[in-house]
Order: C-alpha cells, then structure tokens, then sequence
C-alpha cells in the first residue's frame, strides 16, 4: 500500500510538475479530507495521536432519553474481566456519594434508599475488594467506608429505628466490621 | 500571465506535491506506533446507566488508566473515581472498568476515561 502511495506521488509530482496548465489556475480547487468522521450514540471513542495526555474536558450534559444503548458488533462484545465496578443508587434529596477504587477486582455497591442530605464515601485500595453499603431512610449521617489491601468484605445496611437510635444490620456469617463514630461520621473498617 | 510566473507556480506546486506525500508516507508509522485506543460504552440497564470503560489496541501493551464518573440530579451527587494498570494483548479490546448509576430522566452524568501506556496516552470522555 505505502508502496502504491509513494509511486503514485511520484507520477503526479512528474504530472503536475511538467504539465500543469496555466489555465486550471482559473478554476477553484476543491479537495475532500481523507478522513472519514464515525460518531455512533452513546459512546465515545478516543485515539491516540500524539504522546501526550488528551485534556478534553465536557460539561454535564443530560442524558439521552434512550440511554445512550448502542448495538454492539460482535468485534465489541467483551465480557466484563478484571475491573473494578462501582454501583449507586441514590434516592432521596441532595446526597452525596464518593466511591475511590484503586487496584483490581473491586466492587463496591452504595445505595441511599430515602435518605436527605446523607454522606457516602467508600475507598479501596486493593484487590478484590467488596463493599455493600445500604442506608434506609437516614438524614444527614455520614459514612466512610475505608478498604485498605486485604480488608475483610463489607456488608452493612443502616436504617434508624423508630426509637431514633440507628440499627446496623450485618449478614450472617459475615465477618463483623469495625463501626467508629467520629465526630459525626460512621467510619467502617 | 508571463512565462517566468507560470515556471515559478509550477515550481511551487511541485514542492507541494512532493511535501504532501512525504507527510502521507509518514503518517502511517505514526498510526503504527500509537496503537491504543479508548472507549467508553454507555447502556441502560434497567432504571439505570451502565459505563464501561474499555481499551482497545492493535499492539500489546501495557499502562494505567483512571476512569472518573460524576452525576448529578435531585436525588443527589455521585463521584466514582476508578483507576489501576492494564495490560493488552495484540488486536484486543477490555473492559476496564465499569460503574453503575441509578439514574432517572434528570439526571446528567459526565465520565471522562484516560488511558496512560507505553504506546501513548489517550482520553475520551462520554457524552
């Protein structure tokens, strides 16, 4: 192909070097870009051509309607290996949920079912990794989820009882996890 | 027009020519040597937004990524910061990373995925 390209430059060089007429200069040249532009809904494609890191930042824009779903190519389709997932589900008023996963094979699930103005920070730094936090119902509690390597999974739901006092509900069989009040944050180990 | 201008713009013109295709030329081992290639997939699933971060490259490499996902809506505001090293093999795609938002029709997301390997850096952002 490079070959086919060079020897064709060279003929139109020779060509328009020697017999170029005065009189194309009269008419307007047009040239069509080589590049074919693709841009397919939902999802966005970067390509490396320079060194550099690429600084394109974009505002919030809103989602589309029907999701973003783009019907992929079997050249596409990959199972999910490796990576880290991080799930949130937020339902409620003005909460807030920070999730930092660091390594590989982490997963960390928050979900905020009813809660105003609740607090969620989960951090993992590790392999494989879990965290499932649910808080029910709550106002303005903070939670730090905090995952060092080789931390234990954590399992916790917290919803407050009719009585007022908060009620941290753990799985069977699973291994406790340390709750520590500071301040007004809930930091769990 | 005169002789000696249509000489000098024939000249020129062939200069041209000959820059044009040594750049041609060139832009192929450029293309070879930044093989990687990044990706964002959006999908609903459910009442929800699913992004995957995916890396492709023609070459095998190895590299870090970041993978950064904000939300905002009335419920409330997501951060989801994911980030560790990857590596791929020749002619291959992977997923990442992914995150999951419970989203409704309010909410806006933006997640921007950068990809830093021994064959470049790369970014793309979504949407």
């Amino acid at each position: 192909m490079r070959f086919t390209l060079k020897s064709s430059c060279r003929t139109l060089a020779a060509i328009v070097g020697i017999t170029l007429a005065p009189a194309m200069f009269a008419q307007p040249a047009f040239a069509e870009s080589a590049f074919i532009t693709q841009a397919s809904k939902g999802s966005s494609f970067g390509q490396s051509l320079i060194s550099s890191p690429v600084t394109a930042l974009s505002q919030f824009v809103s989602t589309p309607p029907h999701g973003g779903t783009t019907q992929q190519s079997p050249e596409t389709t990959v199972p999910a290996t490796g990576g880290n997932f991080a799930g949130t589900l937020e339902m409620g008023r003005n909460n807030f949920v920070l999730q930092a996963q660091a390594g590989s094979n982490n997963s960390s699930n928050v979900g905020i079912l009813g809660g105003k103005h609740d607090n969620v920070a989960v951090l993992q730094h590790g392999q494989g990794l879990v965290s499932n936090l649910a808080l029910v119902g709550l106002q303005g509690l903070n939670v730090d989820v905090l995952q060092p390597p080789g931390t234990a999974p954590v399992n916790m739901l917290i919803a407050r009882l009719p009585n007022g006092l908060l009620d941290i509900l753990q799985p069977k069989g699973a291994p406790p996890a340390t709750v520590v009040r500071v301040g007004n944050t809930l930091v769990v180990k | 027009m005169s002789d000696e201008h249509t000489v000098l713009i024939r000249r020129l013109l062939t200069v041209l020519v000959l820059v044009s295709c040594a750049l041609a030329n060139a832009a192929p081992a450029e293309a070879e040597r930044m093989a990687i290639g990044c990706r964002i997939e959006v999908s609903a699933d459910g009442g929800a937004i699913r992004l995957d971060a995916m890396a492709r490259s023609r070459a095998s490499v190895t590299g870090h990524y970041r993978f950064d996902v904000r939300k905002s809506g009335t419920a409330g505001t997501s951060q989801n910061t994911q980030s560790g090293d990857f590596s791929l093999e020749d002619d291959s795609e992977k997923v990442l990373s992914t995150t999951v938002l419970g989203a409704s029709g309010a909410d806006h997301y933006q997640a921007k995925l950068v990809l830093d390997s021994n064959s470049g850096s790369v970014s793309c952002v979504s949407p």
